[in-house]
């Protein structure tokens, strides 16, 4: 990987090219809240579209969390 | 499908972060069971006092008490080593630590969860929750996919809210901060000192979060 500004890491991160330990390694950020500080600094946005297999298995994931409340009372 | 309880278990720090990014901690707590967490977790959520979520997990942390069932691993005292290694000034040392923890974690889901419990597992990072999902029996999900999770079972109204507040949270980072250069393999960087300025698409006001 060619050298990268602060920017560009920042933007690889948000673009899941990139996990966030290995951006806070090259950017030499210690921490994940120093990291969302950055990309608000850097005018970086933090993704909220979810992809399509995320909504799928949140799909999943909530009729668990739904499920959680019958058990409960039963 | 068949009701089951659920287990959240917690092997990556990233998740509890973002949460406290937000101020919305809370949302760990949606089920009345225990959450599992590594000790490499709360050490490294808590390892830098001045990070700007700090005081925030530190009172989580006080605050839930034993509903956290903190599990030991095998990195614990190496990391603790390490991160003196740190505080001296050794930079990094604890890079990796967190990592080997995932990993350990993934292996063992059988030990921490309950029998015939779904484990549901929590780690920041969407590309790495849908490769390892394709391996393991339970739901390995990211931050933003657990959050959407909550807003399609109704437990919030915006899973968007929630992320632009961790988008916005927390106190300021200083200048100094934010325009530390990146480095490259080569270990130089190539960074100018320019901070690009913000174009206004991220500026969704997080007041209206609950």
């Amino acid at each position: 990987m060619a050298a990268s500004s602060l920017h560009d890491i920042l933007v690889a991160w948000q673009q899941g090219r990139m996990d966030y330990r290995s951006a806070m390694e090259l950017a030499q950020i210690d921490t994940l809240g120093e990291l969302y500080k950055a990309a608000e600094h850097s005018g970086v946005p933090i993704r909220t579209e979810p992809y399509e297999h995320e909504l799928r298995q949140a799909e999943m994931v909530a009729e668990l969390i739904r499920g959680q409340a019958s058990l409960k009372a039963a | 499908m068949t009701a089951a309880f659920v287990d959240l278990i917690i092997p990556d720090s990233g998740p509890l972060i973002s949460l406290a990014h937000a101020d919305r901690l809370d949302l760990i707590e949606v089920f009345d069971r225990p959450i599992v967490i590594a000790d490499i977790v709360k050490l490294e959520c808590l390892k830098k006092p001045t990070a700007p979520d700090y005081p925030v997990l530190e009172r989580w942390f006080a605050r839930i008490g034993n509903r956290v069932r903190v599990v030991d691993t095998p990195m614990r005292e190496p990391y603790e080593a390490a991160l003196q290694r740190e505080r001296a000034g050794e930079r990094r040392a604890t890079s990796g630590f967190g990592d080997a923890t995932l990993a350990y974690m993934l292996r063992r889901l059988d030990d921490f969860a309950a029998p015939g419990a779904v484990p549901l597992v929590l780690i920041e990072d969407e590309g790495a929750s849908r490769l390892l999902s394709r391996f393991e029996r339970a739901h390995i999900l990211s931050t933003r996919t657990w959050l959407i999770s909550l807003e399609r079972a109704g437990v919030i109204p915006s899973a968007r809210d929630v992320i632009n507040k961790i988008a916005h949270g927390g106190r300021e980072l200083s200048e100094l901060q934010a325009d530390r250069p990146g480095v490259g393999d080569d270990g130089k960087s190539a960074w100018l000192g320019q901070v690009v300025g913000r174009d206004g698409s991220t500026a969704a006001s997080e007041k209206d979060q609950a």
